[in-house]
């Protein structure tokens, strides 16, 4: 005790001796790009969206009003593998919905489990219009892709099957296409359900919070979203029929909003529009999901829509930076942050106590501003305020854990293009991207 | 007159060995003939329905020696389609008959002395007479595949004497005969019946699971590994080649370039596509879409008769036959015990001046019994023996040959008690059963006398 009472003043002694010049010199990458990016951008936004606050809901009513009078017939997707176990559940979730004129198409990829006799069950039932099954598994993208083939409706709600949703989560998610005919896809808010199931969930779960909930409203208002949800999205079947539907994933929800977003249609992320998922519940599943993830960033940001990045008669500005920022963010600081380390190590090593203490306060506090917003954004303001005790966790989660995975799956991916094994496709399929260069 | 007839109607003599028989060939001349007086009969008639009648006409009587009579065809044609209901056949020029055969049957009929007109439910009756048909020919009763029967089955001598639709109600008795171990079975077949009409003449088809249309399509799902675009092959077929309609690449290798994981079929009334499609089995005859659970299934049996049974229907009194339910009740009296009381009352109030007992007997109409299914039988025998309790004196003693035919003996009865007692069963019994069976005759008729 006596320690800690002597070393706080001591660091603090030594940060106000060492003057404004040193801080910015030590903490350069902190101030450069971690806090314009992800509390800076966050305010501005949220001020701004304050201002015209309004005049949008305005507009949100019209939009609605719109939506109900047209009340199109909307294609909900559900394509998986050994969901069975989940469908009853959607079901009611789904029969809870404010927008009822919907059909509702599950396509069964393989499944080696009791899906399929659950999945027809319901059907029989009149719980499901639609149950298909894959007797082989092709991947989910060719299961997302049967789905469609199938629907009638003139937008496409995309699911994963182990989702719920709030009351009107289904008629928000598709009041922005009546906002604006440029919109081709829209990204639903997507939660973590488990969050208090482990400290892995919880970390997740403010994780989601802060690169979904509020990450997503901000690049979206800017006009970068590049992210529709695979758990919940909604798009226009024209759009969608357009682009040729989904390629072959892993990472196949970036890579078809990238696609939509090729083709001149906005993307935009509907908040309001709340699905709670569950998180893996350990760090050895999550790092696995992270892994696949993150090379997909690689695979797909990187490799298959590089065009994106040259000029050409269809260049897009707003494309080019919604995929650079995430390119950047991601791949470019990642190295980046590693020659910091280095830079700290080199020409910081008698200092490195102080450095490492001041960085933790620094994220610490970064976490609680970020919180703030969190809280001001949202419509579950006092069941998020568990979440609060354990932003400190999230210096190590974010600074190292997600750090390592994302370094691992980039090394991975850039020299020995492991997406290509991941057992999350069939082999047939992945061969079939590799050979053809996708 | 009658010797015109008999001319008219062709019925000749045919002696063979040293049997006397009867060759006919309308069903009309059966009636013509003294049946006690002959050996057998030939049928001379290659008319499938004709010979039926002349067998129904045989069969359908009520004295063992004339139902049990053997018969043969003259026909080999029909006989390879009749002959599990007849005795054999006989060809000019060619006598395939084995006269001991027929003799050994003559020599078993004589076993048979009783007098089946006593069981009053005209089924059983004939399941007893089919029994000791069988039992003559010293066989079992096997069915045998016919498609002129509605269960797609006939059953010697009973479809003879009862129609395909009985023939379902016949075969749930005789299961439940073969419970009391009077026959054994052996498993034949299962038949599916239309629950309608109980026809076995079913078309299996699948239907659309929305619309129920028939009018269907069916088509692979291709899906190509490339580009992940999955459909039906119609989507990807360009003449002789399939092209994916995505990424416009041939597909020429099936388990490298394509695969097909999948059917679904395509309703041409609805345009709703699915892979659960419903199975339907329309009735030829009546029309009528049956759903595979509405569908009734039947187990089509050999029986054969135990020792039980064979004793049974061998039995002087086939009145106290086992199959009757209502015997189990220990407070009905067997028909045996129950004439050695009334014996024994007679005597009794015979020594007596002031004492006098009475015996009824209540009939309930045998039609209302063969018109229902067996768990409303149960259910309707049940209230016809709580009615007649509600009225009846402990001393009073209860009995009855079947369901629908009860004795009651009435000891120690003043006449007036027992003609109120006799009113009351009756009048309650018709009101019950003219109630439910919606009729407005009177189905139960009875007598009362004094001993």
């Amino acid at each position: 005790m006596e320690l800690l009472s002597n070393l706080i003043p001591e660091f603090l002694n030594f940060w106000l001796e060492s003057g404004l010049d040193k801080f910015i010199r030590v903490f350069w990458y902190f101030i450069l790009f971690e806090l314009t990016r992800y509390i800076l951008l966050d305010y501005v936004v949220y001020f701004l969206k304050s201002l015209n606050k309004k005049e949008y809901r305005i507009r949100w009513q019209e939009a609605k009003s719109r939506l109900r009078a047209e009340n199109p017939l909307l294609s909900i997707v559900v394509p998986g593998k050994n969901e069975g176990k989940h469908l009853y559940k959607l079901v009611k979730s789904l029969n809870e919905q404010t927008y009822k004129n919907f059909e509702l198409i599950i396509v069964d990829d393989g499944s080696d489990d009791d899906t399929p006799i659950i999945g027809r069950n319901l059907e029989q039932l009149g719980m499901i219009d639609l149950f298909l099954r894959n007797e082989v598994r092709g991947g989910k993208a060719s299961a997302a892709n049967l789905a469609v083939r199938y629907t009638k409706g003139k937008y496409i709600v995309h699911l994963d099957a182990d989702c719920s949703f709030d009351c009107d989560a289904i008629e928000n998610i598709v009041i922005p296409f009546f906002m604006d005919d440029q919109i081709g896809a829209i990204g639903g808010n997507v939660k973590v359900r488990n969050y208090r199931t482990s400290l892995a969930t919880k970390l997740q779960a403010i994780e989601y919070l802060k690169t979904i909930s509020v990450g997503r409203i901000s690049t979206s208002y800017i006009g970068i979203y590049k992210i529709i949800s695979g758990a919940f999205g909604a798009f226009r079947k024209d759009v969608l029929e357009q682009v040729g539907y989904w390629d072959i994933g892993p990472g196949l929800d970036g890579d078809i909003t990238v696609k939509i977003r090729k083709s001149g249609y906005k993307t935009v992320f509907e908040p309001s529009a709340v699905c709670l998922t569950s998180a893996p519940i350990n760090f050895k599943i999550l790092a696995k999901q992270r892994l696949r993830w993150n090379k997909s960033l690689v695979r797909f940001r990187l490799r298959k829509h590089a065009d994106v990045y040259r000029p050409h008669a269809n260049f897009k500005w707003l494309t080019f930076f919604a995929l650079f920022e995430n390119v950047f963010y991601n791949l470019v600081l990642d190295v980046l942050w590693w020659i910091y380390l280095v830079d700290l190590v080199l020409n910081f090593h008698d200092q490195l106590y102080y450095v490492l203490m001041m960085n933790l306060a620094l994220y610490i506090c970064t976490g609680y501003i970020q919180m703030i917003i969190i809280y001001l954004y949202s419509e579950r303001k006092k069941e998020e305020l568990y979440l609060w005790l354990f932003v400190p966790f999230m210096t190590l989660y974010n600074g190292f854990f997600l750090r390592f995975v994302r370094t691992r799956a980039y090394f991975q991916e850039l020299f020995f293009y492991k997406s290509y094994e991941d057992p999350w496709n069939p082999v047939k399929s992945s061969r079939q991207a590799r050979l053809n260069g996708f | 007159m009658i010797l015109k007839n008999i001319q008219t109607a062709g019925i000749k003599d045919l002696s063979y060995d040293h049997l006397h028989l009867k060759v006919v060939s309308d069903p009309l001349s059966v009636n013509l003939i003294n049946l006690h007086a002959i050996d057998g009969i030939v049928i001379k008639n290659n008319d499938h329905i004709s010979v039926r009648k002349i067998l129904y006409q045989i069969r359908s009587k009520n004295d063992p020696e004339i139902y049990l009579k053997p018969i043969y065809l003259d026909s080999r044609k029909l006989f390879k389609k009749l002959g599990q209901e007849v005795d054999g056949y006989i060809m000019e020029g060619i006598n395939p008959l084995n006269s001991s055969a027929g003799t050994e049957i003559r020599e078993r009929i004589k076993h048979i002395q009783n007098d089946v007109s006593i069981i009053q439910d005209y089924n059983d009756r004939m399941i007893v007479k089919s029994l000791q048909y069988a039992y003559t020919r010293e066989t079992g009763l096997y069915p045998y595949r016919d498609r002129s029967s509605s269960i797609g089955y006939h059953f010697p001598f009973l479809s003879s004497v009862v129609s395909d639709k009985d023939l379902v109600h016949i075969k749930s008795r005789l299961d439940k005969f073969t419970g009391k171990g009077s026959l054994s079975t052996v498993l034949e077949d299962r038949v599916n019946l239309c629950h309608t009409c109980q026809s076995s003449y079913l078309n299996f088809h699948e239907a659309c699971s929305k619309c129920s249309s028939i009018d269907l399509d069916y088509e692979n799902l291709v899906h190509h590994f490339r580009c992940a675009y999955i459909g039906p092959e119609s989507d990807f077929k360009n003449g002789d080649h399939l092209i994916c309609p995505k990424c416009d690449k041939q597909l020429k290798h099936i388990g490298i370039d394509y695969d097909k994981p999948a059917e679904v079929a395509s309703c041409n009334s609805c345009a709703h596509s699915s892979q659960e499609t419903q199975m339907k089995a329309k009735c030829v005859d009546c029309g009528e879409d049956n759903t595979l659970p509405q569908l009734q299934t039947i187990a089509i049996n050999k029986y054969n008769l135990t020792s039980e049974g064979a004793d049974w229907i061998l039995d002087k009194n086939l009145g106290n036959e086992p199959s009757e339910e209502i015997l189990n009740d220990l407070s009905i009296v067997p028909i045996p015990i129950y004439n050695l009381l009334m014996e024994q009352e007679k005597i009794r109030s015979g020594n007596r001046k002031d004492s006098s007992s009475f015996a009824c007997e209540i009939i309930v109409d045998e039609n209302v019994f063969s018109a229902l299914s067996e768990d409303f039988r149960n259910q309707l025998k049940d209230e016809v023996l709580k009615i007649m309790r509600t009225y009846l004196r402990p001393i009073d003693i209860l009995s009855a040959k079947n369901a629908g035919h009860y004795h009651i003996l009435l000891p120690d009865c003043k006449q007036p008690e027992a003609f109120n007692l006799y009113t009351l069963v009756l009048d309650n019994l018709n009101k019950l059963l003219t109630d439910n069976m919606r009729s407005g005759q009177q189905i139960v008729s009875g007598d009362l006398r004094k001993l």
